[in-house]
């Protein structure tokens, strides 16, 4: 590939990321739906890109708490 | 010396990571977490969950080896990505960076290969790797679970269609070793314990539905679709059916599908699964379904933990848990998934036609790694039922498993990003001809989403209501 095909991918590559990043945000900020899901996955520290549930602290605890709560006597 | 295959080099890698982490996490702090627990436990009103909340069971080792694992992973960042990279990441990187070499090193040796060349195109994979954690930690990127996957796969590619590959970084592309070294790991994280936890529906929704979803779907690429390559209807099933990437991966490995499958599978399913994190739980609210049913339907249906968290959380706390702990459930097939097919696969799939296939032919062709992936889970699952279940969830959790799942999601990212910087961009354009894989996604998800809402509303609502009513 020549030099300047390869300066224009690189630029392009560069702008498609910041363009995405940007469009995320502008959707986060305008759309109610992902802006309070924003709020939620920030306020409560969760990480939606864990692959597993030992990946995710949020998943570990649920697990316990469903568990006491069937457990529980009624 | 005998020279060792990739699959025994993985197992010897994996088992010698696990074997470190119960020395640092395990062994060490054992006494006196002990100590410290049945102090604490023979007060009036004691409280399992609290303690483990505020004990420290960690030993000075254990904490620094977590901190090497961790703090190699750049901070999360808002806009300028330079506040990602502290000191600390410095101080972190370098000496785990040495580690890693050490461990390849040994075992190039073991595997009779050149160690040098390996190592120098090494330090590139991990370099890259660590962008591809840099971009996973953009905050908007990570906020909708645009995850390290899919920027390891993409600046690979970039790197390699658009620079070319360096001679000397190829030796170090062991995207294959990475991957079932980190599949290892992966089976000491599947407890069979935990598929109780939710009861008789969780087993229903998680462990019926899931199999029924996975058979249907690669009949109808064959059957109806008649897709070119079974590895890859297989490996996009499994990952739709069961847990996105790591289904994806431990398929793909028992399978032996080509990287280029791997990377259609995975990059299908984190994109539906950033869409399905959004739009289910608004279609839940919309139809005002209950909480315990939406967060079923959630844990059944979006592929990663991370997703159907941040899904079940938009709901209500009683959906995450519900959610959370289906997905767990689900999350636990996995080792049967991987073993099937690699058996299905060495059985049928690759003999040749109308020739019967011996024990002893199954035996050579049957990929060996996945030995050490279920040796892991029945291991770990063992010790974890043989010890009191709140040290388990102390030393062994929130110690051992959560070192090894680090190390896991290093291994994954470095097998991503090698995959990335040896895929040619006209091999993984001609995965999607015909848009057969999308096509087999979006039929098999839409099954598994009219299923599992069947299912979970039976199960939850007719036949146990009362341990919906627990919830």
């Amino acid at each position: 590939m020549k030099r300047r095909d390869q300066v224009f991918i690189t630029m392009l590559f560069f702008v498609g990321i910041i363009v995405l990043q940007t469009l995320l945000r502008f959707s986060v900020e305008n759309l109610p739906q992902l802006q309070q899901q924003t709020g939620i996955i920030q306020s409560r520290d969760i990480d939606p890109s864990a692959l597993f549930y030992t990946d995710s602290k949020l998943a570990l605890q649920a697990e316990k708490q469903v568990r006491q709560q069937i457990q529980k006597p009624r | 010396m005998q020279q060792i295959s990739e699959d025994l080099g993985a197992i010897i890698l994996g088992s010698f990571i696990l074997l470190a982490g119960l020395l640092v996490y395990l062994v060490a702090p054992y006494g006196e977490v002990r100590e410290a627990y049945s102090m604490a436990s023979s007060l009036i009103g004691f409280d399992p969950q609290f303690w483990l909340e505020e004990v420290n069971t960690r030993s000075e080792l254990g904490a620094t080896l977590s901190g090497l694992v961790n703090d190699s992973r750049p901070d999360s960042w808002n806009l300028n990505p330079l506040q990602a990279f502290s000191l600390n990441f410095f101080f972190s990187a370098l000496p785990f960076l040495a580690i890693l070499c050490l461990l390849f090193t040994i075992l190039c040796h073991l595997m009779f290969e050149a160690a040098v060349e390996f190592l120098r195109g090494f330090v590139v994979v991990f370099v890259v790797a660590v962008l591809a954690y840099l971009l996973a930690a953009q905050i908007d990127f990570q906020n909708m679970g645009i995850g390290y996957a899919l920027w390891a796969i993409m600046l690979g590619l970039f790197v390699n269609n658009v620079y070319g590959l360096p001679e000397f970084i190829r030796p170090a592309l062991k995207h294959e070793l990475f991957i079932k070294t980190g599949l290892v790991l992966l089976g000491a994280e599947v407890l069979f314990s935990k598929v109780l936890a939710i009861g008789l529906p969780g087993i229903f929704v998680a462990w019926i539905v899931t199999p029924v979803v996975l058979i249907c779907t690669f009949w109808f690429g064959q059957k109806v679709l008649k897709m070119g390559s079974k590895t890859l209807n297989i490996t996009i099933s499994a990952d739709m059916s069961v847990c996105g990437v790591s289904a994806a991966i431990a398929t793909a490995a028992a399978c032996k599908a080509k990287k280029e499958e791997l990377t259609t599978a995975v990059g299908l399913s984190m994109i539906f699964t950033s869409v399905m994190m959004v739009v289910l739980p608004a279609l839940i609210n919309y139809l005002e379904m209950p909480e315990v049913l939406g967060g079923a339907w959630i844990g059944g249906t979006i592929d990663a933990t991370g997703a159907v968290v941040a899904a079940g959380a938009f709901l209500g706390d009683t959906a995450l848990n519900v959610a959370a702990t289906i997905k767990m459930i689900q999350n636990i097939l996995i080792g049967v998934l991987a073993f099937a097919v690699a058996i299905y696969w060495t059985s049928k799939v690759d003999r040749q036609a109308g020739k019967h296939v011996g024990i002893l032919e199954i035996w050579i062709r049957f990929p060996k790694f996945v030995l050490g992936f279920i040796g892991a889970t029945l291991f770990f699952s063992l010790l974890f039922v043989m010890m009191d279940e709140t040290l388990a969830v102390a030393l062994l959790e929130n110690g051992v498993l959560d070192f090894s799942a680090d190390m896991r999601g290093w291994l994954f990212c470095l097998a991503f990003t090698s995959i990335g910087l040896s895929t040619n961009f006209r091999e993984l354009k001609s995965q999607f001809s015909g848009g057969k894989p999308l096509i087999l996604y979006v039929c098999g998800q839409t099954l598994n989403l009219s299923l599992t809402l069947l299912m979970a509303w039976l199960m939850f609502y007719k036949v146990f209501p009362d341990i919906t009513s627990a919830l």
